[in-house]
């Protein structure tokens, strides 16, 4: 069994509230691989300066990883 | 409570008539304990929010404490922004969480962007009678 099969297993064993919980631990780690490379200390400075802020997704992404976080902070309060 | 709010399209340029009148939204944003009562720019042309130096130092946030770096293009390239979440409430609606690129420009403006405003509220823009509708996702 892969380890997708065993979450799809589990998450169908699960009641809602618990599926909830992994649903947004899975949409933080989602948004940090997406905008980790993404960095200040790794970006292409001349790509960005090409964007304007109509198509800056990558700060998007940066924002959603900052509102899964607080999320995650909401959850363990 | 209404489900949706009608605001009317702000004069920032009086010479230009209907044209110098853009969409702005009065908006009370809150970090931790602090708010502050704002008119933030709709502008369905950004993908993310954009929060003024000055406005993030008003609400009590500090610089050396946002980790995330937000990579922004255009104008706004040349300086650094950081992530920051804060709590947007318009009108009676129940309040949100509006994630900003807090740029070190002092001279930006406040931008309602896609990037999280717009996943939050449904806004209705009526050009031709300058007004605007707003109403929350629920």
């Amino acid at each position: 069994m892969t380890a997708a099969e065993r979450i799809h297993q589990l998450v169908n064993a699960l009641p809602a509230e618990q599926v909830n919980e992994i649903l947004d631990f899975a949409e933080f780690i989602y948004q940090k691989q997406a905008s980790s490379r993404f960095s200040l200390t790794n970006q292409d400075q001349g790509a960005v300066v090409s964007q304007g802020l109509h198509n800056s997704f990558e700060a998007a992404a940066v924002l959603a990883e900052a509102l899964a976080e607080e999320k995650m902070s909401a959850h363990g309060r | 409570m209404a489900d949706k709010v009608r605001f009317a399209f702000t004069e920032v340029e009086p010479n230009l008539g209907a044209l110098g009148t853009m969409p702005y939204l009065p908006i009370t944003l809150t970090y931790q304990s602090q708010s502050v009562s704002v008119s933030g720019l709709l502008d369905s042309g950004s993908s993310v929010n954009v929060l003024p130096y000055e406005m993030g130092l008003r609400l009590g946030a500090v610089w050396e404490r946002q980790r995330l770096s937000v990579p922004l293009g255009g104008n706004l390239s040349r300086f650094e922004a950081r992530a920051l979440v804060l709590t947007g409430t318009v009108e009676r609606f129940p309040a949100v969480e509006l994630a900003f690129a807090w740029t070190q420009d002092t001279n930006a403006p406040l931008i309602l962007g896609h990037m999280n405003f717009f996943l939050a509220f449904d806004v209705c823009f009526y050009r031709s009678e300058l007004l605007f509708e707003i109403s929350p996702k629920f």
